[in-house]
């Protein structure tokens, strides 16, 4: 079993990830691992309380999510054909942003076992804003233009919201996972 | 005339003049709510007022655009935003006062571009789409 842990600020306890006991046959997904709920216990701090424990469930809540992949990198690569600069600013993220794009959104949805369709737009720095919605729930990752520059991701539901600027493809994947499935309350 | 605010029953339009600002079911997306330029932290974020200049006549407001969404004016308020007219604007432009300069991110901090993210979204969330097409100057 390996376990990806959220970032500390999100007061979210561990994410474990393992081999799913007796794998369904029947589902499109059933030789994969899965995301498991925590159990709470593992919170370290009082706050938001993301996860909490339920019944495992394996399938996405996400309708025809399964070319979200596809679709969220076709988003990326779709600005790399925009115009250099508009009214705005730049139109079109620097490589740099485009790659570390590609390469966060792929390693995450390795940990998946289904991925959310994402939108992407340029930042006002030629950096990338990604963003994801399912319902009330919304995730926005803003990926920096260059090495040195700040990324954050952002996560909102109806009631609360929260920002980090660690941005690791394990943490993108904990926040899609949230996104697909709510707090399970 | 002075400056004003604009009274809560009014209703303005932001003009979509990017198609990354639209989702792929015209949804408009937060990115229409950030203060992406120094002009629109000093005069408000650019919107019409419905009642001098209807949807279909915001398309000559810009040189592009995707679309026109509408928003009550006080519901933003209920955001503790405001809008006001400036002179020497035309008299059917206004401006959504109050929202963080996004475009300076790097000088922000962490909470303030949360409270950027939040208020874009808030917005995003109230506006209703009154114009989905694509069109450009001649």
């Amino acid at each position: 079993m390996s376990t990806v842990t959220m970032p500390a600020f999100l007061n979210l306890p561990a994410i474990s990830f393992s081999e799913p006991e007796s794998a369904p046959t029947d589902r499109p997904h059933a030789n994969r691992p899965c995301w498991r709920m925590p159990d709470a216990s593992a919170a370290t701090r009082i706050g938001v309380t993301i996860f909490h424990p339920a019944p495992v469930e394996r399938v996405s809540r996400i309708p025809g999510t399964g070319d979200g992949l596809q679709r969220t990198l076709r988003s990326v690569d779709d600005l790399v054909a925009e115009a250099e600069e508009d009214e705005f600013g730049p139109a079109r993220p620097t490589e740099f942003a485009r790659g570390f794009a590609v390469n966060l959104l792929r390693r995450a949805a390795s940990l998946l076992s289904s991925f959310p369709a994402g939108s992407a737009c340029t930042d006002v720095d030629a950096g990338i804003r990604i963003t994801w919605r399912e319902g009330a729930r919304q995730v926005r990752l803003v990926l920096a233009p260059s090495p040195d520059g700040r990324s954050y991701a952002y996560m909102q539901d109806s009631r609360r919201h929260q920002i980090t600027d660690v941005v690791t493809y394990d943490s993108v994947a904990g926040l899609l996972w949230w996104l697909d499935r709510g707090s399970e309350e | 005339m002075p400056d004003f605010r604009l009274e809560c029953i009014e209703i303005v339009y932001r003009i979509v003049v990017k198609r990354s600002w639209l989702e792929d079911d015209g949804t408009l997306k937060p990115e229409a709510f950030l203060i992406m330029r120094e002009a629109d932290a000093l005069k408000g974020l650019s919107v019409q007022r419905a009642c001098l200049c209807t949807a279909e006549q915001c398309k000559s407001k810009v040189r592009s655009g995707f679309g026109v969404d509408s928003l009550q004016v006080g519901r933003i308020g209920r955001l503790d935003l405001e809008v006001w007219h400036h002179e020497p604007d035309d008299e059917d432009h206004a401006g959504i006062m109050g929202l963080p300069p996004y475009y300076r991110k790097a000088d922000l901090t962490l909470s303030e571009i949360a409270r950027a993210e939040d208020l874009a979204g808030r917005l995003a969330a109230q506006a209703r789409p009154q114009l989905r097409r694509r069109w450009r100057a001649e």
